[in-house]
């Protein structure tokens, strides 16, 4: 039995007398992935950034693997959680190795064995012709799969994605999807942030696999990835008409088309 | 390859440098050499390695390849309480300079780091910020100048030029030790300081107790400043320059550019002194005016060449 990634419970955080995140809780088990979606100003971005604690909570309790994270060491919390931004952008010119190799900041070994698990994970992404290539040089989706490699390359045992996929073309969104799914398949916890949810299910037939949907700092949906209310949870939530079609045996979602 | 050379020709023009200027009789040759060239281009690559390898640094931390102690500020704190210490007291201790000089130097590098560590501030702002402090600073300056009288305001204005005085062993020895506890306290962090380069949220989501390491810098950092301005005051533009021709010679890794900043700001430092004190026969130029006159027209030219949106125009 693996220890709970992840557990919020009430979490608040306040901000200029507004609750932007207002007694969120939300439970992930081992090996699940997590969808969470909301309209722009849910409190998606404020959730990720209040598991990390590069935002400061004002109520409840955030535990990943039975400890408060903010009793983590930075070693231990990088260990258990890793993250994608929906957009890294580097300071200066650099070497795609030297970034994903950054990303092994935590653990402890030789800058030979450093460098070669570097070039595993950007294998990993298809990238490994473009580890000497400077980074500030990439297409957006270059760029993203980099930081992909990066995260692969941190070994942490939960990732939180943050619209990991938001700006790029659908070659490389469909891509970068396989690439985190397939990670997921192989066991890896997943709460992933998106607007798109679609392209994400369409993908997921089988696994335990959940969509939570959250507005205006609360959660108002918690549902299986098969349950037969998505549609109209979805449409609810984004006050859009959302219908359920089948495509090719699986479920497909049209936001803005009514029955 | 690339970085051999780079090594090589710094440390040629560190063991060369003394052995470069105006002819001198047999007599006096030994003591030319051994009393006054060899400590001060010992002390010219001591201030090198130190503003180079800090500068580099606080590149890092500001994520910022325009962020330096010159441009955040720090130098400029640095020059503020050094002057007041050198006006104030009618015989300045080389010590009590160097103190006043660092409480200076925190005083606006500490201020300057909190605003930076607030994730909405864009950096932008926190150079303009030390843009500020520096221009505030350089009235404060002013203002002590006039405070005292001829003597004393001759030897403010030469000291603010920032030149390599004659200050012999014994001054050389000061300034490399605490530069070395610099240069080793800010290259500590070399790991943390590779793993900002994607951003503060992104280093500290790997790990990084960025808060520390950012605090730890700038502290260190600001000692080497503080005590080379204290000793041969602000030589301007050292930690801007030298790392970024660290990477136009061996690229554009972070890990090297830290590491050989060092090298190469003592040689690039030499060299720039030797230039001064050759130049102009019988005349010594501030080797702050030489690295001043590279400087400047540097940072305009990376500020023209920072990649980015720009706001498209109707012309």
């Amino acid at each position: 039995m693996r220890p709970q990634p992840l557990s919020v419970s009430e979490l608040q955080v306040v901000r200029g007398g507004r609750a932007l995140l207002d007694g969120i809780s939300l439970d992930v088990q081992a090996g699940e992935l997590v969808i969470v979606v909301g309209p722009n100003g849910a409190g998606k971005s404020t959730l990720i950034g209040a598991i990390f604690g590069w935002i400061a909570i004002d109520g409840g309790v955030i535990q990943c693997e039975g400890k408060r994270v903010a009793d983590l060491s930075g070693g231990e919390r990088a260990s258990r959680l890793g993250w994608l931004p929906q957009r890294a952008s580097l300071a200066e010119p650099t070497p795609v190795i030297e970034q994903v190799m950054a990303a092994r900041f935590r653990i402890r070994e030789s800058r030979g064995q450093r460098r070669q698990h570097a070039q595993q994970a950007l294998e990993r992404v298809g990238l490994s012709h473009l580890a000497e290539r400077n980074g500030t040089s990439l297409s957006g989706g270059e760029a993203q799969r980099v930081s992909l490699a990066a995260l692969i390359a941190q070994e942490a045992r939960t990732w939180l994605l943050d619209e990991p996929a938001n700006h790029l073309d659908p070659k490389v969104q469909t891509e970068l999807m396989e690439t985190v799914l397939g990670e997921w398949r192989a066991g890896k916890t997943v709460v992933l942030v998106t607007h798109d949810p679609d392209r994400v299910l369409a993908r997921v037939t089988e696994g335990p696999a959940r969509v939570v949907g959250l507005c205006e700092g609360r959660v108002t949906f918690d549902l299986s990835a098969a349950a037969d209310t998505l549609a109209d949870a979805l449409s609810d939530l984004y006050d859009v008409p959302v219908t359920a079609i089948t495509v090719a045996g699986r479920r497909r979602f049209l936001f803005g088309v009514q029955a | 390859m690339r970085v051999a050379v780079l090594l090589i020709l710094s440390v040629l023009a560190v063991v060369s440098a003394p052995f470069v200027g105006p002819s001198v009789d047999d007599a006096v040759w030994s003591f030319v050499l051994w009393e006054l060239r060899v400590p001060r281009v010992l002390m010219a690559a001591v201030v090198g390695a130190c503003l180079g390898t800090v500068g580099a640094a606080f590149q890092a931390i500001f994520g910022n390849p325009l962020a330096t102690p010159s441009t955040t500020g720090t130098t400029a704190g640095a020059m503020v309480g050094a002057l007041a210490a050198l006006v104030l007291m009618a015989t300045p201790d080389p010590s009590v300079v160097a103190v006043a000089a660092l409480v200076g130097a925190l005083a606006v590098a500490l201020p300057v780091a909190a605003l930076a560590s607030r994730g909405t501030r864009r950096i932008e702002d926190v150079l303009l910020a030390g843009v500020a402090l520096t221009l505030g600073a350089s009235a404060l300056t002013t203002g002590l100048q006039v405070q005292a009288d001829l003597a004393t305001t001759f030897r403010a204005v030469r000291w603010s030029m920032g030149s390599l005085t004659q200050v012999g062993y014994g001054g050389v020895a000061v300034v490399a030790s605490f530069s070395a506890v610099s240069i080793v306290g800010v290259l500590w962090h070399i790991r943390a300081l590779e793993a900002l380069i994607a951003g503060e949220a992104l280093a500290f989501s790997q790990g990084v107790d960025v808060t520390r390491v950012r605090t730890s810098v700038l502290v260190f950092g600001a000692l080497g400043v503080a005590v080379c301005v204290a000793w041969c005051g602000p030589i301007a533009f050292v930690g801007l320059v030298v790392p970024h021709l660290v990477r136009l010679g061996v690229g554009t890794s972070r890990r090297l550019v830290l590491t050989l900043s060092a090298v190469c700001g003592a040689g690039f430092l030499v060299l720039c002194d030797t230039v001064a004190r050759t130049v102009w026969a019988g005349r010594e130029l501030p080797v702050g005016v030489l690295t001043a006159a590279i400087g400047a027209p540097l940072l305009v030219a990376l500020v023209l060449r920072r990649p980015g949106p720009s706001p498209t125009r109707v012309s």
